[in-house]
């Protein structure tokens, strides 16, 4: 049927936008990296600047890699789930184009120095009211389909993606909030302390709500679907849900441990983040042991291989990230690397590979494929990924620590230990590392793009290369 | 679950209620800082930005210092006694955006005015080598010859102004665009980095 | 107080209301013994063949639950956090600075206590009082002269005998607390292309042989005219004023190429910002003690 087409053409587009960009941004992350360890890589360039290409790196795989993963799989498992056509199609349409616009505008403005400056929504004002209306759009088309559904539950995945489209749109408002200057400059309407405050409530429920909550509904509908049971708790889900997306908007203050933010607002921050830690572990529980009586998978089949890895690092980074929020830990480990590799412990390991996993499953069944072309080529991607990770978030825990505790040594006479430049100096073979940790993920993504369009190109039998089991 | 049975079939009131439940931590964190006196009320040595330090505030925006530097000196004696005085809210009453930042790749400038010469800043965003052997900052000699945006300081003034009731003078509005007309942006930063901090002293001795 | 009731109240209702709610939420939830669905039996719902348990919550996870929600009242009963309820402790982060720092400060008083009262020419046998020293000038200074106090270009090297304003105890003193201004003015008008030029040959003439004579002879004309004021008759310079011996061969700007008549026509200022906020006396005594030290045996 026509719209059976559209459905899954739709998220096809999405599909194959998420893989580019996800290429794209991760170089830039490699690029930035490698400037960090040799600055020369500057070049004096204005637009090849670290400054002004970390904010694209960061919105090309937030938004457009990490965006285009989750408003392509929502379509995709609203559709399935409810048992019914995508709404407002032509809508549907416009959301695709409408966001790959967005992304472009960033390209087009972030490394020229046109930013906001406030991090993850550097966008300037232009480019935001225009995402504002995608988004509704989106919201309209997803929301649509749930009206329309054939079946009376909705399922848990949809939770999350109706949580994440809502606080979202709620984040991206209220944190944008501005008085135009001119046609690229504007004014926050908050002032200082107070924008601090709003804009860490954006930043932080940014991860909330589009890297976790929004890929916690991937997780609930790949896991059970590529392992073949049902999911493991449904009441599990239910106090889980609600703690998680209750207490997530609460933790904001965490990122601001110590600051001239009042001390009221860093200790509720702070418990807040505490009490996130269980919801969070829910999420994670439900999807590993989703897989309990069928651990055997684990082995043979690495797409399972990886989406029970991202959700181990799912696991790890959300206890990490409470323990952070911990005032007398927060003291050591803010400003310092510690967080970039806090942060890339949740983005590579939770997001990018459940997102992978998630496409691994996604490619055959669009395509009408029998299976990927090759599954030891998956098997070499969650190796190099896996490496990958390890490699960029032990260097930079280690460059994080030791950085904490070079600016906190103080001689008996009062005087700091070490000069900052000391600090950076100490750093260096630690960049070089994480440089190769982002490099071996990246390659990984070439690894899967290759596989794809293998896949692709063959003829509807895709027979798997050797090394694959029964 | 008889009561969650009824959210799951009806996405109306689920999404009524995700919002309700969402909204809620803004209301009790955000809001009441809005009141609060000690970060809304501006120190009373607190100056707003003169156009040159807002023009370079535009430029130190727009090249993504914010980044690599932090504004924001902790209450540590370590950072009191590398940065100066730690940082207070109500020294940031004028700043939109704020600049604290999140990451310290390089030092805290909350306290960088006067701590070094205008020729040493010169020197170090032209080719921060040629004075820190260590440092892994970028190059920024386009900020030499590139002019500010006269116009849109002062237009950007008058929306503080008139918005935000920051306490400019008529006169101030009226020479912005005159005063900074032909100033490299390299002199804006400069003024903008030598105005940072100073509305208290560094440090109590 | 800085909030009023009002919010103070606001803040701590919606926090109790949201802990007490997780509370019953988690109590609620796994209160439901499988009556309706038994262990192995799915929710009977299925969604494009995804089905569902209803497991128990795992206890351990519960038990984690609970513990962060008792840990938060505790915490929000000993530190501030329920809007103007100070906790019980009383704690506040500026409290906690100014412990620590009290006792950074009596620590390095009594430890500055054996030298900060003798003269700084006497200071410089002090070895502990020089390896202070040396810390704050790695700390405070090395960012512009360099951590051998050999200084760069426009900034002076502080290691060398050669002194702007003057290398004695108490002139390094002051050049640390209030800092120093130079300003050589700009002198292309008066002088005109022809002048600049003459007045760098005379001025290389101390330091470097086989300039042109007529150059020389009229550049020593047009100096004692406009120059000498500053600089001196004899162009060894003025502390008074800061400005620079030209007859060495040590320059603060380099005097290579056109650099010398770049400075004479267009005029260069040198600012060394004051340290009296950042540094109190005694460390700046130390501090000048130290770079004393360098010249001084």
């Amino acid at each position: 049927m026509k719209f059976e087409q559209f459905n899954d053409d739709i998220v096809k587009k999405f599909t194959m936008a998420t893989i580019i960009w996800g290429i794209i941004g991760m170089l830039v992350g490699v690029f930035i990296a490698a400037q960090l360890a040799w600055p020369a890589l500057n070049f004096d360039i204005p637009f090849l600047t670290f400054s002004r290409l970390r904010p694209l790196h960061t919105n090309a795989v937030i938004f457009a890699f990490g965006g285009n993963a989750l408003i392509g799989t929502s379509f995709y498992v609203v559709y399935r789930t409810c048992k019914a056509n995508l709404f407002a199609p032509k809508l549907a349409s416009f959301v695709f184009w409408g966001y790959q616009l967005v992304i472009v505008g960033a390209v087009l403005t972030l490394p020229f120095g046109y930013t906001q400056s406030r991090e993850y929504a550097e966008l300037i004002w232009p480019i935001d009211v225009f995402l504002t209306l995608v988004w509704v759009a989106y919201a309209v088309v997803y929301f649509g389909t749930i009206v329309k559904r054939q079946e009376k539950h909705i399922y848990v995945a949809n939770w999350f993606y109706s949580a994440f489209i809502i606080t979202i749109a709620l984040l991206h408002i209220v944190n944008n909030l501005q008085i135009p200057v001119n046609w690229h400059l504007s004014y926050s309407v908050y002032p200082g302390a107070v924008d601090a405050l709003v804009q860490w409530w954006y930043g932080h429920n940014a991860v909330g709500f589009f890297l976790t909550a929004g890929f916690l509904g991937m997780m609930y509908y790949f896991i059970p679907k590529q392992v073949g049971k049902p999911v493991y708790s449904y009441r599990l889900s239910i106090v889980h849900f609600w703690a998680l997306i209750s207490s997530y908007m609460w933790a904001g203050p965490h990122h601001l441990q110590y600051t001239s933010l009042p001390d009221w607002a860093q200790s509720v921050g702070m418990v807040f983040s505490l009490i996130l830690l269980a919801p969070s572990w829910g999420g994670m529980i439900n999807g590993i042991m989703t897989l309990s009586g069928a651990w055997h998978k684990l082995r043979d089949d690495p797409i399972i291989k990886l989406m029970i890895v991202s959700l181990s690092f799912y696991g790890m980074s959300t206890f990490e990230g409470p323990m952070m929020a911990i005032k007398t830990v927060n003291a050591l480990s803010h400003y310092t690397d510690w967080t970039i590799g806090h942060v890339h412990s949740g983005a590579l390991g939770w997001v990018a590979l459940i997102t992978v996993g998630s496409i691994y499953v996604l490619i055959p069944k669009l395509w009408k494929k029998e299976a990927m072309y090759s599954t030891s080529l998956i098997n070499v991607h969650f190796w190099i990924a896996t490496l990958g990770i390890v490699l960029y978030i032990a260097s930079m825990w280690i460059a994080g620590v030791m950085q904490g505790l070079m600016w906190r040594d103080i001689n008996a006479d009062g005087t700091v230990v070490y000069s900052f430049a000391e600090s950076v100096k100490a750093t260096y073979p630690y960049y070089v590392a994480r440089m190769l940790g982002g490099l071996l993920f990246l390659g990984g993504m070439f690894v899967m793009a290759y596989n794809i369009v293998m896949t692709l190109r063959s003829k509807g039998d895709a027979k798997p290369l050797v090394g694959e089991a029964a | 679950m008889i009561e969650h049975s009824k959210i799951e079939k009806n996405i109306g009131l689920m999404g009524v209620l995700i919002a309700i439940v969402v909204s809620m931590a803004g209301i009790a964190e955000i809001i009441p800082l809005m009141f609060q006196t000690s970060v809304i009320e501006a120190h009373p040595n607190l100056k707003p930005y003169t156009a040159l330090e807002l023009a370079g505030r535009d430029v130190y925006i727009s090249e993504g210092c914010y980044n690599c530097h932090s504004q924001q000196i902790r209450p540590f004696v370590d950072e009191t006694l590398r940065y100066g005085h730690y940082s207070q809210a109500n020294e940031f009453v004028y700043d939109r955006p704020f600049q604290w930042g999140s990451k310290r790749t390089g030092p805290d400038l909350h306290r960088v005015g006067g701590k070094y010469s205008d020729e040493w800043h010169e020197y170090h965003l032209m080719d921060p080598r040629s004075v820190v052997p260590e440092s892994n900052m970028p190059g920024y000699p386009w900020l030499a010859e590139d002019l500010v945006d006269a116009e849109q300081t002062a237009a950007g003034m008058k929306v503080l102004h008139d918005w935000f009731d920051h306490p400019y003078t008529d006169e101030q509005l009226a020479s912005a665009k005159a005063d900074i007309e032909g100033k490299t942006k390299l002199e804006a930063v400069i003024a903008y980095l030598q105005v940072l901090g100073t509305t208290i002293p560094r440090s109590y001795k | 107080m800085e909030m009023t009731n009002f919010w103070s109240w606001w803040i701590i209702i919606l926090i109790v209301i949201h802990v007490v709610g997780y509370a019953l939420l988690l109590q609620k939830t796994s209160k439901l013994k499988s009556e309706k669905h038994k262990p192995g039996e799915t929710t009977g719902h299925t969604w494009d063949g995804i089905e569902e348990y209803n497991n128990p919550l795992p206890k351990w996870w519960f038990y984690l639950f609970v513990l962060t929600i008792v840990f938060t009242v505790g915490y929000l009963a000993y530190y501030p956090g329920m809007g103007n309820f100070k906790g019980v402790s009383g704690w506040t982060s500026e409290k906690a600075w100014k412990e620590e720092n009290d006792a950074v400060l009596a620590k390095r008083a009594e430890l500055f206590s054996t030298f900060i009262d003798k003269p700084i020419p006497v200071m410089i046998k002090d070895e502990k009082a020089m390896a202070i020293g040396e810390r704050l000038f790695a700390n405070h200074c090395s960012t512009c002269h360099g951590s051998d106090a050999q200084g760069a270009q426009g900034f002076p090297n502080l290691a060398d005998d050669d002194w702007l304003y003057g290398g004695d105890a108490d002139t390094l003193v002051a050049s640390i607390t209030n800092g120093r201004n130079g300003i050589m003015p700009p002198w292309g008008a008066a002088l005109g292309d022809e002048g600049v030029n003459q007045v760098a040959a005379y001025v290389r003439n101390f330091s470097e042989e086989g300039q042109d004579e007529k150059l020389v002879t009229e550049g020593k004309a047009k100096f004692a005219m406009f120059c000498a004021a500053c600089h001196g008759a004899d162009a060894k310079g003025n502390h008074m004023l800061g400005a620079p011996n030209l007859t060495d061969d040590i320059w603060l700007h380099s005097y290579d190429s056109s650099m010398l008549e770049m400075v004479i026509n267009d005029g260069i200022s040198g600012q060394m910002p004051a340290h009296n906020e950042l540094l109190d006396a005694n460390s700046i005594k130390v501090l000048a003690a130290y770079i004393y030290s360098l010249t001084n045996e």
